[in-house]
């Protein structure tokens, strides 16, 4: 058991946790957009469709992935 | 593409394509843009407070700290409004003049397609229940079939029911008038 004076030394400083949390959105992102380009790919009945909704979510979510990972490692 | 993996037969021509009604998914959706307001809305609450203004102050001292909270949070929401509005676009009926084709799309990792032939539909019926599904023409539809493993389908939320129930009865009636034919000109 640790005890409660020492826990400060063994946190995580907070740019590692950062930078942590990022990779491991930029791995979960990275799979949901597989699995989600591949559904709209094999079961859409429109192209169109399926463009427009991978357009839109490219350009909403890219933003932020790219927002986060300024911040990790350029500005904290 | 949907169509290509199907496979319909030689002449075989779409009659009707259902997804769910649009309150089906605006109901869904609406929970995941309030998840992008939510942080939007309490800054500005915080802003405005006159109690709390030294939250607003370390809200800016930490600034790049609270965008990138920000930013995550909204990622994951939009993300939640993409799964949701996928479900909603690949779960659909597809009635064809000779079939009709369930997907249902549970889950990324879970989709069903089910097809049975209209000769083998033994009952349609529709259900609207409820003061919204009322107003607006939304309800479930099950399709029971005959045959030795008999099988029920089920979707729930499809717009005007009574009318695609219908549509589904109109078209069985031409295939069963169709096959009745062909057997005639065979004998």
């Amino acid at each position: 058991m640790v005890p409660l004076s020492e826990l400060s030394e063994l946190t995580i400083p907070l740019h590692t946790a950062l930078t942590l949390v990022f990779y491991l959105v930029v791995a979960g992102y990275t799979i949901f957009t597989f699995i989600m380009y591949y559904h709209w790919n094999e079961y859409s009945l429109d192209n169109k469709v399926s463009r427009i909704t991978l357009i839109f979510y490219f350009l909403t979510t890219l933003p932020l992935v790219i927002c986060m990972g300024l911040i990790t490692f350029f500005i904290l | 593409m949907l169509f290509e993996k199907i496979e319909l037969e030689p002449s075989e021509a779409v009659i009707l394509t259902v997804r769910k009604h649009w309150f089906v998914i605006f109901s869904e959706i609406i929970g995941s843009f309030m998840m992008v307001l939510v942080p939007l809305i309490t800054i500005i609450m915080l802003a405005f407070s006159p109690t709390l203004p030294a939250a607003v102050v370390v809200l800016a001292d930490h600034f790049s700290l609270a965008a990138y909270a920000l930013s995550l949070w909204t990622l994951f929401s939009l993300m939640t409004g993409f799964m949701i509005w996928t479900h909603y676009y690949l779960d659909l009926w597809l009635i064809t003049d000779r079939r009709i084709i369930v997907i249902d799309q549970v889950r990324f990792f879970n989709r069903k397609v089910s097809s049975f032939r209209l000769e083998r539909l033994q009952d349609v019926k529709a259900t609207v229940d409820g003061i919204i599904p009322t107003f607006l023409n939304f309800g479930t539809l099950h399709a029971h079939t005959a045959g030795n493993n008999e099988e029920n389908f089920t979707s729930t939320g499809l717009p005007d029911p009574r009318g695609l129930q219908a549509t589904i009865q109109k078209a069985t009636d031409e295939r069963l008038r169709q096959l009745s034919t062909m057997t005639q000109i065979g004998e």
